[in-house]
């Protein structure tokens, strides 16, 4: 079937149907599947457009217009018709499919095995009406969202994106429902002007001050330092707030964008992909010819933006985001730490949270005063600091030397062992007087800054502190990775025995990164520890290793905004383990959405969503030939080849 | 005075002598070649050399040291660098790459000054890249300009087994070895690379100790030829004196050896 499905020339006419109906039918499971876990009715409860829309319908549609899509690109080309009609068809059996599904949980009552096939369920499937329009609406609903996604396949690109473009707008908007909110009502005079300042300084600091180095950081000193001062001074609400109270209504299942708010979002979105499709290619035409300076003037425009927000942002993003920031901080500087180990120096280290455990652990027992443990010297956070640092040095010293022979899977393996060895021993009884055995530290006390407290509740100073070690961390990934001694971890990772013939000591080099990796994840471990002010063995399980794996591989291996964007994404957006994200509808089905983003991005884009650059050449060495060849950089075919 | 010496040199794979009994020698500023038939042991003999597999008996001298059971990086800091016979470059990092991690050795800013960028740390960057520069200039035009940024997998095979000659350089080492370093490449290229041979002693100063299969070049650039079959020396000497060596001719032809010529 797929091989007549690549040569339509042959293909008999019966097998017209077929591609179609196929992917139909994966869309017709497809919708049983997210139906039967519970998911529809999950979903429904979050409106994204008010009244219209709920989540759940909009996942349901979007599978119809997936399927549709899908199958109309295989008969891309053909006739303008073809995709319409392919697309439609494919609706079609995916909706019959739905259309049986619909008429036998009305006919049958499965809840003893599938629990979530509850009442609730089939009357959202109903429509409220009776089974007769939840089998129609399935079908015909198949049919139209089928056809709608086979059209996507005729238009023209601009098109096509300027439309999926609406859609992923307002989902976006819906979504950050919290955060623009927040925005909107809390912005004051001073944060903006402080940011405006921010911009508009570094815009004339890299135009006519680029090639200065020591006055350009002296003056981005200046200006963020009076930034701060203008937004703690000038205190006066902007009045924004009538735009959430306009864009959103109060909704059971959370707050809901209304609907002329949708259209404008979708007219807006609308105008700005066609009227900035020319700006914007030559814009990206301009970049790419720009000189590697000027690149490098644009790169440190984006970090000092980026630190502008970092800085005067939280100030107005009230306790519940910035919440999710810290978590979300906590779990980037992680990232960083793993990066260096994996994403450098190639060494895949499973067991990476027992860094972590050893960094909050260290902090903790040197800083909480106690009765109940034998030993607890009591330092201060800053005094503890430097013992933090030296314990993950030698704790990475004491993983890393067994394992310097190894590779790849039994390197795996054993790591993911010493993960649970550390988690084991701070749970033990010979360790109990020290450690607090199973019922951990607790009352573990705040950060003192002389000036100020920094108290674990405040999640604004906290996420202040877990920023700065961020910044700290990024930085000096930044600082190793254009470094010899980068250099050398690279070479590691790409060839261990080449490596070490060309002069790289690599006992030396991978203990080096398995210490900088342990430091990075003991710092936020300690940080860890400070902002919940109480530790378990238990928050150190083996999932703490696999979900910052997962949030770099996502986000990009072996690149710093990688990372990040992985932090955010899965961390942030989806949320963590014991922290609700972004999205807190998603919170039941996030293992599964986990599982489905790390399916699509190993299939289709295993680089990650930014990718370093020596990775995506290594994944995609047949385009970067293309590419130099259209360059014609390319030597001509020498003979011997 | 030998540079390089091995007396006795001996390596065992599960009961076949790879390496048997070899005294080997190379003295500074010698180019030497290694010629045999296939399985003859000449790839093994630059593993032990280099440090990658351990004799089971005998010594390497270098510069009268004994330098067995010596790691593959410390060896390279001595002054040992090797080629390899299948192209064994970072593929996928850039050209200019390539060449600045090979002098790893040669540096020795730690990463304290590297999170700092002490000002001797960002002298030090300098001078790797004019070094990685310098040597990349020698292959003339072929390895310079925008090539420097581009991933090594994107080169021609040719390209390929002259940056591997780059990078070896690039060690700064004493001495060189070259592992059938025109394999695979055609006339017009080999005997480009012929005269690089020559000019890595006369230019560079390197000693250069080669494997090779393509008897124009070992007879133009050597000046000495060591013949090994089945990991023994059987014959040592000037080009004439090898090739009309009875012993050689039949390792390479067999009987009979009227035949040859």
């Amino acid at each position: 079937m797929v091989a007549a499905a690549a040569t339509p020339a042959v293909m008999p006419a019966t097998s017209h149907w077929r591609t179609p109906v196929r992917i139909g039918l994966l869309g017709g499971v497809a919708f049983v599947f997210v139906s039967t876990i519970g998911m529809v009715e999950g979903f429904s409860q979050k409106n994204v457009i008010d009244p219209i829309l709920s989540l759940g319908y909009a996942l349901l549609i979007g599978i119809g217009a997936l399927t549709g899509f899908t199958a109309g690109n295989k008969v891309a080309g053909r006739s303008p018709f073809a995709p319409v009609t392919a697309g439609a068809f494919a609706g079609l059996s995916g909706g019959l499919l739905a259309g049986l599904y619909v008429l036998l949980i009305n006919q049958f009552d499965v809840r003893d095995v599938f629990t979530n096939i509850s009442p609730t369920l089939v009357e959202l499937l109903n429509f409220q009406e009776g089974q007769g329009v939840g089998i129609a609406v399935a079908i015909g609903g198949g049919l139209v969202a089928g056809a709608i996604g086979g059209g996507l396949v005729t238009l023209t690109p601009l098109a096509r994106r300027a439309l999926v473009g609406a859609a992923l707008w307002v989902l976006v908007v819906g979504f950050l429902e919290v955060i623009l909110t927040q925005i909107m009502r809390e912005l004051d005079l001073g944060v903006a002007i402080a940011l405006l300042l921010v911009a508009a300084g570094t815009w004339v600091l890299l135009r006519y001050y680029g090639d200065r180095r020591p006055v350009m950081i002296g003056a981005f000193i200046g200006m963020f330092v009076i930034g701060v001062v203008i937004a703690q001074t000038v205190d006066l609400n902007l009045g924004l707030r009538f735009i959430p109270d306009f864009a959103y209504v109060d909704r059971v299942g959370g707050r809901a964008l209304t609907f002329p708010a949708a259209v404008i979002v979708v007219v807006a979105a609308f105008a700005i992909t066609i009227g900035t499709d020319r700006p914007r290619n030559e814009l990206r035409a301009r970049v790419q010819a720009a000189p590697p300076e000027q690149k490098q003037r644009w790169v440190f425009g984006g970090i000092a933006i980026f630190i502008g927000f970092g800085v005067f942002l939280p100030m107005i993003f009230g306790s519940l985001v910035n919440e999710l920031l810290a978590t979300t901080g906590l779990f980037l500087l992680m990232g960083l730490g793993l990066n260096i180990v994996i994403g450098y120096a190639g060494l895949l280290d499973l067991g990476y949270v027992a860094f972590f455990a050893v960094g909050a652990y260290t902090a903790a027992i040197l800083t909480t005063e106690s009765t109940a443990r034998n030993w607890a010297p009591g330092l201060s956070f800053w005094e503890a600091l430097p013992f933090v640092v030296i314990v993950a040095a030698i704790a990475g010293i004491l993983v890393g030397t067994p394992v310097i022979r190894m590779r790849g899977d039994y390197l795996a393996i054993v790591t993911l062992g010493f993960g649970e060895i550390v988690r084991i021993l701070f749970l033990s009884e010979w360790w109990t007087p020290v450690t607090g055995g199973a019922q951990g530290i607790t009352r573990i006390p705040s950060i003192e800054l002389g000036f100020t407290t920094i108290k674990g509740t405040n999640t604004q100073a906290i996420l202040y502190m877990i920023l700065v070690f961020v910044a700290l961390a990024a930085f000096i990934s930044w600082r190793l990775q254009d470094s010899r001694i980068g250099r050398s971890w690279m070479a590691m990772r790409e060839d261990e025995q080449v490596a070490e013939t060309m002069g790289v000591n690599i006992v030396k080099a991978k203990l080096l990164a398995f210490v900088v990796g342990a430091i990075l994840a003991a710092l936020g471990g300690a940080l860890f520890a400070v902002k919940f002010g109480t530790i378990f063995p238990a928050s150190f399980s083996i999932i703490v290793s696999i979900t910052v794996l997962v949030l770099i591989i996502v986000g990009g291996m072996g690149n710093i905004p990688g990372v990040a964007v992985g932090a955010l994404v899965m961390i942030g957006v989806l949320g963590g383990r014991n922290s609700p994200g972004l999205l807190r509808e998603f919170a039941e089905f996030k293992l599964l959405i986990y599982g489905a983003i790390l399916l699509y991005m190993m299939l289709k884009r295993p680089e990650g969503l930014l990718p370093s650059k020596q990775r995506s050449r290594e994944l995609h060495q047949e385009e970067a030939l293309q590419d130099a060849w259209l360059r014609k950089e390319l030597d001509a075919q020498e003979a011997g080849r | 005075m030998a540079l390089l010496e091995t007396v006795g040199l001996h390596k065992e794979f599960g009961g076949v002598n790879a390496i048997n009994n070899l005294d080997f020698h190379v003295d500074e500023g010698e180019i030497v070649s290694v010629i045999g038939p296939n399985g003859a042991g000449k790839t093994t003999f630059f593993n032990l050399i280099t440090g990658m597999q351990e004799p089971t008996a005998g010594e390497i001298l270098f510069q009268e040291d004994n330098i067995v059971g010596l790691t593959p990086d410390v060896l390279t800091e001595l002054g040992i660098a090797r080629t390899f016979q299948n192209v064994r470059l970072f593929a996928n990092m850039t050209v200019i790459e390539n060449v600045m991690v090979a002098q790893h050795c040669r540096t020795k800013k730690g990463p304290i000054s590297a999170i700092l960028g002490t000002r001797g740390f960002r002298e030090e960057e300098r001078e790797i890249r004019e070094r990685a520069e310098e040597v990349l200039s020698f292959f003339g035009s072929r390895l310079v300009g925008y090539r420097y940024d581009q991933p090594a997998f994107m080169l021609s095979y040719a390209n390929r087994r002259r940056l591997e000659i780059a990078r070896a350089m690039a060690t700064q080492p004493k001495v060189m070895l070259l592992d059938e370093p025109t394999a695979g490449m055609n006339p017009r290229e080999t005997l480009e690379l012929t005269g690089l041979i020559g000019r890595l002693r006369s230019e560079k100063g390197f000693t250069v100790v080669m494997i090779e299969h393509e008897m124009r070049v070992v007879r133009d650039v050597s000046d000495r030829v060591v013949v090994l079959d089945h990991g023994e020396k059987i014959a040592e000497g000037t080009y004439e004196e090898v090739t009309s060596n009875e012993d050689v001719i039949e390792a390479y032809l067999g009987r009979p050896a009227e035949s040859a010529q």
